[in-house]
């Protein structure tokens, strides 16, 4: 029954969509397999930028990385626990947790405790730290930790935009935004009973709230950002997945993934995707969906079958 | 909550006793809560594990797993999230005890989305990481734990599921030290106190409860610290620590086995093999060193295992009759035959198949295997077809004597015309084993009678 949450990871690129799983990586373009290289045991994510893909295995410690032109693979050791990443134009750089390092190459840059989220903002990366509730802001060139912000611990997630940081924090159940350029807490608002993961959806905030069976989201034509800097909020408003608003996810969502204007939500403890309020697929593991530009794509780790469907949620 | 008072299990077994065991199963009869039957099934299974029952250790781990899978599930749909990550950890700790490592981490990294503020579940997170091999993990998740520890007795829990981690190391000596010194001082005495009213002893390795947590921590950690002591040769701390064990429970088989180890004296090991005659480090340890060749006294189960470690075969099968289910008595009589013409007191034998079976999975003792390479053996036997010879030859290769399989080193021609797949009486000598076949010097083929 949980087979699913450490199977397979897919990530949606110009060329196709890659599969990791067991061992292996492959490229998927509709229904045909471009290559096959060999791959991590365990993937947990893959990220990819025009060039390459890289799918990380936080269990044994490793990163594939793959041209993916022609799916030449190299297998390389990564930090211990590598559990985030993401390209920067043609650098790969990963977040390992319990050796608490954001890593280029050889070159690596010391964290704070428990570092969790790696993300990217206007070529900056950012790193949050649960443990330490620290936001970190790490420089390119030189690879370096330029600003230090300390803000709550126990984060759940983060979400970057070109100007906000947006952290959702589950026990306390509110939302933090802190202020990029001046590196502040900007403000803080209650969302929900329990929110754990948060998407920016176009000039929205999408937040899954699993205790009410929920994706919150901001109505109306304000940014979030916009609104708190006024002072207000036009509320925030529980959406169901049905147009009409009045249905409940059946189960608690608790991922919420956007592209553009669309979104998708999830749950992890049965691995459902949910669009409109109805289940599209089961099963999925946390990081074997994705978003592409006609709908969604997942990896049926059983019947070993990407899967595609238009069937979307548009705001 | 359970979740704080889970220890570490690493490399230290425990005897279950009797008492321990029946005392979970009347937790699994009479308490119907989640967290009762979770805890039950742990320890059930860690019991069994230490008496080397592994098929029901298993068994008992795979109902964890089943209770906190179904757990997850309900607690989601009841939007119970902290119940749902506690859960979560609990399966995720169940699936290490199965030796899943890929599904313990994505359980527990599921858990600490819900619960990274969470000390318990940091604390489950290392334990598991240790129980499946990735000692850095678990590590690194067991500092977070101590990070956030609220209070006295899970603080030093977590100090020990560290130390845990950190191997033959002087920060983990000096963690068990602190650990086993908070325990005794002054901020414990009315725990301590409460112990001795009443008269409680068991340890676990998932307590509920402080007593019970208090009691089995200061166990682990003296034995750890006394295994510490050992393995850097330092046999005068190492005896104190196991003694101040033994001070608290006297049957306490890990420490026995320690001080046996310590005076390889065949009295210490009949007080160890008393404690848990089912443990293989111990098992091992007295086949490596059998103490003397005194004669083995008393008919407890503890005699029975050591005189069946001493050889004697007769018993090392009545064990396996009695116990089948043991891995520990399969372990020993793997090592044991009856098969009477390897005694060394007879040049010739008829050898039923049953017998020569044993001998493909047999490890050869020196006394058998000079009586191996004396006897001659006569059997039945049926080749398979093999090349054509001129008149008056047969050529076999290969072959069986009821069901095992026998074969020559090389085509070896008899005179005769022999017929394949026909029983034909042979008179050989075994040299040895290869593959699931044994491997015969052919003496002698005529024709069955």
């Amino acid at each position: 029954m949980i087979g699913f949450l450490l199977a397979a990871a897919i990530a949606v690129t110009s060329r196709g969509t890659i599969v990791a799983h067991d061992r292996s990586i492959e490229l998927h373009n509709d229904t045909r397999i471009v290559w096959r290289a060999n791959g991590v045991a365990n993937p947990s994510l893959v990220v990819a930028n025009e060039q390459q893909a890289a799918a990380i295995d936080p269990l044994t410690n490793e990163v594939a990385i793959t041209d993916l032109a022609d799916g030449r693979t190299t297998i390389a050791k990564t930090g211990e626990t590598p559990i985030d990443a993401l390209f920067l134009g043609r650098d790969l750089y990963i977040l390992n947790r319990d050796s608490r390092t954001l890593q280029r190459g050889n070159a690596t840059v010391a964290l704070a405790a428990d570092p969790a989220f790696l993300r990217e903002s206007r070529g900056t990366l950012y790193v949050y730290s649960r443990l330490e509730g620290v936001l970190q802001e790490i420089g390119t060139r030189p690879f370096a930790i330029r600003r230090t912000l300390k803000i709550a611990p126990f984060a759940s997630d983060l979400q970057l935009n070109a100007s906000f940081a947006y952290l959702t924090y589950p026990r306390a159940g509110k939302l933090v935004i802190v202020d990029l350029a001046k590196m502040k807490p900007y403000g803080e608002q209650k969302v929900g009973a329990v929110p754990v993961s948060v998407a920016l959806v176009a000039r929205k905030l999408a937040i899954a709230d699993p205790s009410a069976k929920r994706v919150w989201m901001i109505e109306g034509a304000q940014t979030f950002s916009q609104a708190v800097a006024r002072g207000f909020l036009r509320g925030l408003i529980g959406l169901g997945l049905n147009r009409n608003r009045t249905s409940q996810f059946p189960s608690g969502v608790d991922r919420v993934i956007a592209r553009g204007s669309s979104w998708i939500a999830y749950d992890s403890s049965t691995g459902t995707i949910y669009r409109g309020g109805k289940p599209i697929a089961q099963a999925v593991g946390p990081r074997a969906f994705a978003l592409t530009r006609e709908g969604v794509v997942w990896w049926d780790d059983t019947a070993l079958r990407l899967h595609k469907s238009t069937a979307v949620q548009h705001d | 909550m359970i979740a704080a008072l889970v220890l570490a299990l690493l490399f230290q077994t425990r005897i279950a006793s009797d008492f321990e065991i029946e005392q979970m199963q009347k937790q699994l009869a009479s308490s119907h809560d989640f967290l009762s039957q979770l805890s039950a099934r742990l320890n059930l299974g860690d019991l069994r594990a230490t008496r080397n029952e592994n098929a029901l250790s298993r068994a008992e781990y795979a109902k964890a797993f089943e209770l906190a899978s179904k757990q997850r599930v309900e607690a989601r749909r009841a939007s119970n999230l902290s119940q749902y990550a506690t859960a979560t950890a609990y399966a995720g700790l169940a699936k290490a005890k199965l030796g899943d490592g890929a599904q313990a981490f994505a359980l527990l990294e599921e858990a600490t989305r819900y619960a990274s503020d969470d000390a318990k579940t940091w604390n489950l997170f290392s334990t598991a990481m240790s129980l499946v091999g990735r000692t850095s993990k678990a590590t690194s998740a067991a500092r977070n734990a101590v990070a956030l520890a609220d209070n006295q007795l899970d603080l030093n829990i977590y100090r020990y599921t560290l130390a845990s981690t950190l191997g033959d190391t002087a920060e983990s000596e000096r963690l068990l030290v602190r650990v086993i010194d908070e325990l005794q001082s002054p901020a414990f005495a009315s725990l301590r106190r409460e112990i001795a009213r009443k008269e409680s002893f068991e340890i676990y390795s998932t307590a509920r409860g402080e007593e019970a947590a208090y009691l089995s921590l200061l166990n682990r950690a003296r034995l750890r610290l006394a295994s510490m002591y050992e393995k850097r040769g330092d046999a005068t701390k190492a005896r104190a620590t196991y003694e101040s064990v033994l001070k608290d429970r006297n049957d306490e088989p890990v420490a026995l086995a320690g001080i046996a180890r310590l005076s390889r004296s065949e009295r210490d090991y009949a007080e160890a093999f008393e404690a848990n005659p089912f443990s293989l480090e111990l098992i091992r340890d007295y086949q490596r060193r059998l103490p003397n060749d005194d004669k083995v006294e008393g008919d407890t189960l503890g005699a029975q295992v050591r005189r069946a470690l001493r050889g004697d075969a007769r018993a090392a099968l009545a064990l396996q009759k009695k116990y089948p289910d043991n891995d520990a008595i399969r372990s020993i009589v793997a090592t044991k035959t009856d098969v009477a013409w390897l005694r060394g007191d007879v040049d010739t034998a008829t050898p039923t198949p049953a017998e020569l079976r044993a001998l493909l999975t047999h490890q050869l003792t020196a006394e058998e295997r000079r009586a191996l390479d004396r006897v001659t053996l006569t059997a039945n036997a049926s080749f398979d077809a093999a090349a054509s010879a001129s008149q008056q030859q047969t050529i076999f290769e290969t072959g069986t004597i009821g069901d095992v399989k026998i074969r020559f080193s090389e085509p070896t021609a008899f005179t005769g015309t022999f017929a394949p797949n026909t029983p034909l009486r042979l008179t050989f000598r075994i040299l040895g084993a290869a593959d699931d076949a044994l491997l015969i010097e052919p003496l002698k083929l005529e024709a069955a009678r």
